[in-house]
């Protein structure tokens, strides 16, 4: 059970191979420029990992900073920072998409 | 066996962290820690035949590659779709590439200790 953290907006590279990467029961973090995922047409493409049974965060002083701070809706947990140690303590590995 | 350690090569070979990657990995190897070598995205560029780096004045990656098997690094993995999408013709000297797609590059992240990526 992995934690990906996605650090970039959904027209770099890195998050078509975070969604490559991405298997049964992972969690992925959005974080940095990662947040930008909440709008637009990426949302939906990470909506549908939730048939995977994937634990979708973002963090949420980030999302807040670029002013996505309400753009979390139901699906997406917001973490902060204590909660983003407690993601990587609890699964390995942690693998960073940047 | 020790869970691996996992290299993810996402870079291409002029890049700076190209070079540091497999700096990494010899490093992990030459203290014998079991690694793998997953080349993706635009690090399956790293593998292309008949480079000449040295020209780009950059580390000769392509030399370095040749001496893995020193290290006991005999699997070089790279990512299938990656490679489809570039239309790049990855090929090392004397060695046979093991190809994965999705769900093998799903399953050896999940099965490692750690994973790095360049």
């Amino acid at each position: 059970m992995s934690l990906h953290l996605l650090s970039k907006s959904p027209q770099h590279p890195a998050f078509a191979q975070c969604l490559s990467a991405l298997g049964r029961d992972d969690a992925l973090l959005l974080l940095e420029d990662g947040v930008y995922a909440l709008a637009g047409p990426a949302r939906a493409q990470l909506l549908q990992l939730l048939q995977l049974g994937v634990q979708l965060c973002v963090l949420a002083p980030d999302a807040q900073a670029r002013g996505l701070g309400d753009a979390a809706g139901q699906e997406f947990a917001g973490v902060d920072y204590a909660g983003f140690v407690a993601l990587t303590e609890r699964r390995q590995p942690v693998v960073s998409w940047f | 066996m020790n869970a691996p350690l996992l290299f993810l090569f996402r870079q291409p070979p002029a890049a700076s962290l190209a070079k540091e990657g497999l700096d990494a990995a010899l490093a992990a190897a030459a203290f014998e820690q079991p690694v793998q070598l997953v080349f993706l995205g635009d690090g399956v560029w790293q593998l292309q035949a008949h480079m000449a780096l040295a020209t780009l004045q950059v580390p000769a990656l392509d030399k370095q590659l040749d001496a893995l098997p020193l290290y006991d690094i005999e699997a070089l993995y790279v990512h299938r779709p990656s490679v489809s999408a570039r239309g790049a013709q990855p090929a090392v000297a004397g060695r046979t590439l093991n190809w994965i797609d999705d769900a093998q590059l799903q399953q050896m992240i999940a099965q490692a200790k750690q994973v790095l990526s360049f």
